[in-house]
């Protein structure tokens, strides 16, 4: 069934859509939870959730694309279960790891007293992926966004795994640079 | 396998997280659908991006067979899309181009600029450092192309940095009509040129320490000097910001402490009246704006810049803002910031940008975008450092809109950032080499001995041609060789699905004779 049919049932409230939405999408949110939760149950439960989620939020909202817009609340979802439960649960997850990476683009060590505008930041880092190659943004959301490993990308793509790091690295660099010069401190 | 942490990230890389996860959707697509060197897929539709490749090989993603499969990359934001500008400043004799749009032959605000920075020291006319400034030789009898007058030119090992990241040669590019390929490259086919500089590029990241090169803390003193000066601001020489290149975290605050320090910095930064004032380089600026002092533009300036809309939308009804309006935008900011702009010969490039994610079988939820990029170069100086200007230092802005309020209840719009990059100031001039004539270069396309991006790919049918050009390969960091590139943007439109856009792909073959690259092969028949 297509999105746009699939929106139409969440929009008639029929319980149909949760059903055609899992079957489309289960595998595809599945893998983008457990890549966060390293855990089969807590996965699981994390899309149970993001389907509850879409229901309550289509409508009002009718999306375009059904994929990006479940993987968000997926992602969003997988990773408030992580920070509550990490201290506990340290399976292997890259999230970890990922936060790590990401302490290379703050700026400074010192603390940042002033509030975070999280719109300007979203809107910076869209500059910034737009201005990256293909390759280097996909790397970067592949290893950012979706959290995969870094054995996993250097498969896929025909890559090495050092060379996979270096993109990465190069590319963080280059974000911290942007965001510096784009006057946001983190 | 965990590893051992030695420290809880802080809330600050999470947050960078978070906002992360809020990126475009098209970025969410490309990122499941990208593939690098496959083969085309004759079904696939490539987009502005054109590096992606439909590969549902991760299992992840089998669940979304049709959209994954059939979508696209969507880029905006590629340096390498054009258009066919209008505003020409006055006196450019020789390099007049037709427009379907634009208006030619008034004086405009390059042309104020221009006459306003004439006052300026003649080493802020060109930002290529006099040590690595070269001239091309532009006809026969200047320039002596014997084996002798070449002798000890060092060999050149293109491409590549040293983990292979460097040469991402630009992708094909979606467009709706053939004059949108025109540009305000300086270099055109009747150039004639006999040799032009190549440089090292010492802007780089150590393999071993991944250090990296920065800018040291006197000139980047100067150059926010120089920036406040222009604005007429004051800057408190105790509130600085200027963090040390990696892997230090340190940061320095005061111009003392600068000065006494040997080492590079990324930056130096500071706030002045609501202006974030940033300088990274020589030449290099970023000036942010907050509503009350960023420039708010006249009414008949605010429109959207881009739009998207689902894939049956007929391209041409994607965004009604004009060209003509672009760049009158362009002119505006370039008049009211000509202060602080360091270009003798500002050029507005206007780059129309078209995406595409591929619609399901029965036509449905697809998307298509279009937008508007503006870029401004300073075609000052001889034709080699207007090349190099061209790809390696360039003017930008950003406009933001307003929230509506009882007091502005029509909104509008500002100028939240003014940006001028220069990655030229960090060149070694390796010597002028030799270059190739066009025809030569269509005898090596037709050979086999080109480089895509979009590998591996059949030798081209020039039949197709719709346009070449040469250009000089500049990104800080991704490449240790800077030398100009013949690329041959060949039409592949008979390969796409018929939805109003052609699409082409850009093939590039280096303009330096063949005799003085030493390793071939790392782009012979492609890259990747």
């Amino acid at each position: 069934m297509e999105d746009k049919q699939i929106v139409e049932l969440y929009w008639a409230r029929s319980e149909q859509a949760i059903h055609e939405t899992a079957a489309k999408y289960g595998r595809y949110c599945r893998s983008i939870a457990w890549n966060i939760l390293f855990d089969d149950e807590d996965s699981k439960e994390c899309v149970n959730d993001t389907w509850l989620r879409a229901w309550t939020n289509i409508p009002p909202q009718r999306p375009g694309l059904l994929a990006p817009f479940l993987a968000r609340i997926t992602r969003n979802l997988a990773l408030d279960r992580y920070r509550r439960e990490h201290a506990a649960k340290r399976g292997g997850g890259q999230v970890e790891l990922v936060l790590e990476d990401l302490e290379g683009c703050l700026s400074s060590p010192e603390r940042i007293e002033e509030q975070l505008d999280e719109a300007r930041l979203v809107d910076s880092l869209n500059r910034f992926l737009a201005g990256l190659s293909a390759r280097d943004r996909c790397v970067f959301m592949r290893r950012y966004w979706y959290i995969s490993r870094i054995s996993e990308m250097a498969a896929d793509y025909g890559m090495s795994e050092s060379k996979v790091k270096s993109i990465l690295f190069r590319t963080r660099k280059k974000l911290q640079r942007h965001l510096l010069s784009d006057g946001i401190k983190l | 396998m965990n590893k051992q942490t030695a420290k809880q990230p802080s809330d600050r890389a999470a947050q960078l997280l978070d906002a992360i996860g809020q990126v475009r959707e098209r970025y969410i697509v490309e990122a499941q659908t990208w593939s690098p060197g496959r083969a085309r897929n004759p079904d696939v539709t490539d987009t502005a991006a054109a590096e992606s490749r439909c590969r549902p090989r991760l299992s992840w993603r089998r669940g979304l067979v049709t959209a994954a499969a059939a979508s696209l990359v969507l880029l905006l934001g590629s340096w390498f899309g054009l258009y066919r500008a209008g505003l020409w400043p006055a006196g450019l004799a020789g390099t007049q181009t037709t427009s379907s749009t634009g208006s030619a032959g008034t004086a405009t605000a390059a042309d104020r600029a221009a006459q306003a920075a004439t006052g300026q020291e003649s080493s802020q006319s060109s930002q290529i450092p006099a040590s690595a400034a070269g001239e091309a030789s532009q006809t026969a009898a200047a320039s002596d192309s014997s084996p002798q007058g070449t002798a000890g030119l060092p060999l050149l090992v293109i491409g590549l940095s040293d983990d292979g990241s460097g040469a991402t040669a630009a992708y094909g590019q979606l467009y709706l009509e053939q004059s949108e390929l025109a540009d305000h490259n300086p270099w055109t086919e009747d150039a004639d040129i006999t040799t032009l500089p190549v440089y090292r590029n010492l802007r780089t990241i150590m393999p071993d320490t991944q250090s990296i090169s920065g800018t040291g803390g006197s000139d980047l003193l100067q150059q926010l000097e120089q920036l406040a000066a222009a604005l007429q601001l004051t800057v408190n020489w105790d509130d600085l910001e200027a963090p040390v290149v990696y892997p230090s975290s340190e940061v320095l605050h005061s111009r003392e402490s600068l000065l006494a320090s040997s080492q590079q910095f990324d930056s130096l930064q500071t706030s002045i009246d609501g202006i974030q004032l940033s300088v990274s380089g020589i030449g290099a600026y970023t000036l942010n704006f907050d509503p009350d002092s960023g420039l708010l533009l006249p009414d008949s300036l605010v429109f959207p810049q881009g739009a998207e809309a689902q894939a049956d939308t007929l391209p041409a009804n994607l965004l009604s803002t004009t060209p003509e309006q672009m760049l009158a935008l362009a002119d505006y900011v370039l008049t009211q910031y000509s202060q602080v702009i360091q270009m003798d010969q500002p050029v507005i490039e206007l780059h129309t940008r078209y995406g595409y994610v591929a619609p399901e079988a029965d036509g449905s939820n697809g998307l298509i975008s279009k937008s508007y990029q503006l870029s401004i170069y300073d075609k000052s100086g001889t034709l080699a450092e207007q090349m190099l200007n061209y790809a390696g230092r360039q003017l930008s802005f950003m406009v933001t809109e307003l929230d509506s309020s009882d007091q502005n209840p029509s909104g509008g719009a500002y100028i939240s950032l003014l940006r001028q990059t220069n990655q030229l100031d960090q060149l070694e001039k390796l010597g002028d080499y030799p270059i190739i004539s066009l025809s030569e270069a269509e005898s090596l396309l037709q050979a086999g001995q080109f480089a895509v991006s979009q590998g591996p790919q059949p030798t081209p049918d020039l039949d197709k041609l719709l346009k070449v050009e040469m250009v000089y390969q500049i990104n800080s960091w991704d490449y240790d060789t800077i030398l100009p590139w013949y690329i041959f943007y060949i039409d592949t439109s008979d390969q796409a699905p018929d939805i109003g856009l052609h699409s082409y792909i850009a093939y590039y073959v280096p303009a330096v004779d063949p005799q003085y690259i030493s390793d071939q092969s790392v782009w012979q028949g492609g890259i990747n």
